[in-house]
């Protein structure tokens, strides 16, 4: 069973249980009704619609860890999809007139799982404001899971061609991008190999992005390949942070796993300037030509 | 130090023995070779182990230190290329290839890495490497050519390995060799050209930055050309005496399992019969066997007769088209192909472009540069056809 759903057996032994209960309910009291009075059309109608809010229900909790909100959004779509199934039920059993709770369940329950469903909602939407904070240097204005990176846990480079293509109208937007690297990271995998040089990757990102404004955006090419953009910033402020970037990480503290051993990083920096021709591919080689030249010279190096 | 030649070209019917060559199914490979490490890397995605290991005949066990004992378990290339393909599938998008080449070599294949590790200068290593191919590039074969200054190093697939395995080994060999060089160097490698053959623009994104920004792609072939310069700068770590001792060892490894493919035997016979493509039928008689005994044992690795002949082709005319700057005529005269516009037909057969779009794509990356020595130097068994003066000189 997934990890996450795992959490939520409770809630959902208390959906199945009470859908359960129904049936037996509507099976105990009423009379089933004969293959010619049940009304097909109905019970595809009804019956599907039941069957699509259990699978979002099971959608939701398989994505979200325990909470407030999940409770809220089980509720929610709970209700609702006990009210559907008592619906679809009716269409087999025929209930007395006596049988009042039958109307009770159909017409009660939707509503309260529309409201707590939209309580819920109105919560998962404060809880999305709060998490764009933490992402917001991953991803500033475009989203696709289809791009995060499993490695680095930044996004990939696509979220950069989406950015400098959606935004390059406007020439002061993009007038730098940094390309970074670690210095010697393939002598350093080769000789701690791929775990130490995955978290590696991983603490150096999270590193970085402690370490740029709120406007920045970081993604990743392969393997330690970082490209920075900042936007509305000039060459002379980029080189300024860019020297920030590089003491930063001279400064982390990267230990090898089991050991007390310290293993210090060296960032090279190459920065791009936007020239009136480019396009953002001239940008992003421009930027790679000057990682080369920082690579082979003291680390960092500004092409215009 | 130059590399020389390792085997020649052989003209005896002994190697025709049913059996006296390497298949695809014949299990030889340790699973402490470079297969762990390329397992060690998918298993640790987050692809179920079934899903990547489908097919493949490779069970988790079969890795671990109890199944070492006796000799351990032994895979064939086969299972090699399935894994490949499903790890393609599965994880499009992940550096798997680039980072199992990364720290391919000299890696943990016993007294072959011990050899690699110790090789005095990327010619010798090249040495080696075209030597025990089939341990330390399984799947794929290196074959070298020279030309005006560069080491041209091809990597054919003899195994019928599906495009995608295909794609995954040449990415990690590149990058292997890239890796190795600039570790034992130490130093960039300024001048190399990588071309993975045809790829999606985030696996050439991935390639510029494990091999060198001059990485390109759509040159019509899967080869690598390194300036010549590179092949006598010294290695750090050099030692020919325990080199030596290396290969001594590795040769009693090598007991026992034949040192080539049956197609690596046919293309050597075709190689030496170039730019002639003799039929099914002559070939089958210098081996001693019917044609149709012949298509089966080719069969056996997924090749085709006509495959083989087309690979050889295919592998000279680039080499004309790249590093002698022939035209289609040129082209097609040297390969016996009657004009220009049967050429472009034939190169589109064999790699799905043009030959302006493959010319285009390398235009002004490989001028000719000044070497000392311009001995012609074809590669092991696999060798390449006879040199491009050589035909010019037969034509005049």
């Amino acid at each position: 069973m997934n990890s996450l759903l795992r959490l939520h057996t409770q809630k959902l032994f208390l959906v199945g249980s009470m859908a359960l209960l129904l049936t037996g309910l509507s099976a105990g009291l009423g009379a089933p009704k004969g293959m010619a009075a049940i009304d097909w059309v109905d019970v595809v109608g009804e019956g599907s619609t039941a069957l699509a809010l259990v699978v979002w229900l099971l959608m939701v909790l398989r994505s979200r860890p325990a909470g407030r909100v999940t409770n809220l959004l089980t509720l929610g779509l709970g209700f609702m999809f006990l009210a559907m199934w008592q619906d679809t039920l009716d269409e087999f059993y025929a209930l007395a007139g006596t049988q009042a709770w039958e109307s009770v369940v159909e017409s009660v329950l939707m509503p309260i799982g529309l409201g707590l469903l939209t309580y819920g909602l109105w919560h998962w939407h404060k809880e999305q404001l709060s998490i764009r904070t933490q992402l917001l240097k991953r991803e500033q204005v475009f989203r696709d899971h289809l791009w995060l990176d499993g490695l680095s846990q930044v996004a990939r480079f696509e979220q950069i061609e989406a950015t400098l293509a959606s935004d390059w109208a406007d020439e002061q937007a993009h007038q730098v991008a940094l390309i970074v690297e670690l210095h010697d990271f393939n002598q350093f995998e080769r000789r701690y190999g791929y775990r130490e040089a995955d978290r590696l990757l991983r603490e150096t990102g999270e590193y970085l992005i402690l370490n740029l404004r709120q406007r920045d955006l970081i993604c990743r090419v392969a393997r330690d390949r970082l490209v920075i953009l900042m936007p509305h910033t000039r060459p002379s402020e980029a080189r300024d942070l860019a020297v920030n970037l590089r003491t930063a990480v001279e400064h982390f503290c990267f230990h090898l796993s089991g050991s007390d051993q310290r293993v210090e990083q060296v960032l090279d920096v190459g920065i791009g300037v936007r020239q009136p021709m480019d396009d953002p591919q001239a940008l992003v080689k421009r930027a790679t030509d000057a990682l080369q030249s920082a690579a082979e010279g003291n680390g960092m190096s500004l092409v215009s | 130090m130059r590399p020389t030649i390792i085997h020649q070209h052989k003209e005896s019917g002994a190697h025709t023995r049913r059996g006296g060559w390497l298949t695809a199914e014949d299990k030889y490979l340790q699973a402490c070779y470079p297969m762990a490490q390329l397992l060690d890397l998918a298993l640790a995605s987050d692809v179920p182990q079934h899903k990547l290991l489908r097919g493949t005949g490779i069970f988790v066990e079969d890795l671990a230190p109890q199944a070492h004992m006796n000799g351990g378990v032994r895979f064939n290339i086969r299972q090699l290329a399935v894994l490949a393909d499903n790890i393609a599938h599965y994880l499009p998008q992940d550096e798997i290839a680039s980072r199992w080449g990364a720290r391919l070599w000299p890696g943990y294949a016993g007294p072959f890495s011990q050899a690699l590790a110790t090789a005095t200068d990327l010619g010798d290593f090249l040495q080696m490497l075209c030597e025990f191919r089939h341990w330390l590039a399984p799947g794929l074969v290196p074959c070298m050519s020279q030309y005006h200054g560069y080491r041209i190093l091809h990597w054919q697939n003899v195994f019928g390995l599906s495009p995608r395995a295909e794609k995954l080994l040449s990415e990690a060999y590149m990058t292997a060799l890239v890796s190795v060089t600039r570790e034992q160097c130490q130093e960039n490698n300024s001048g190399w050209i990588c071309c993975p053959g045809q790829c999606d623009a985030a696996q050439l994104r991935r390639m510029r930055v494990y091999c060198g920004e001059e990485t390109t792609v759509g040159a019509g072939g899967c080869f690598m050309a390194i300036p010549e310069a590179f092949l006598s700068r010294p290695w750090a770590a050099g030692s020919p005496r325990i080199r030596d001792m290396a290969i001594a060892q590795a040769k009693t490894l090598m007991t026992g399992i034949p040192a080539e493919s049956f197609a690596e035997q046919v293309a050597s016979y075709l190689s030496g019969r170039f730019p002639e493509l003799p039929s099914l039928s002559d070939t089958a008689s210098y081996f001693g066997v019917s044609s149709a005994t012949l298509k089966r044992y080719l069969a056996v690795d997924g090749m085709r007769y006509q495959q083989v002949g087309d690979q050889i082709r295919l592998r000279y005319s680039l080499e004309l088209m790249h590093f002698e700057g022939g035209n289609n005529e040129d082209i097609a005269d040297a390969l016996r192909l009657g004009d220009g516009a049967n050429f472009r037909r034939s190169f589109r057969r064999w790699t799905g472009i043009l030959p302006s779009e493959a010319r285009e794509a390398l235009s002004g990356r490989l001028p000719p540069l000044s070497v000392e020595n311009n001995e012609d130097y074809s590669s092991p068994s696999y060798s390449s056809p006879k040199s491009a003066q050589s035909i010019r000189s037969q034509r005049q």
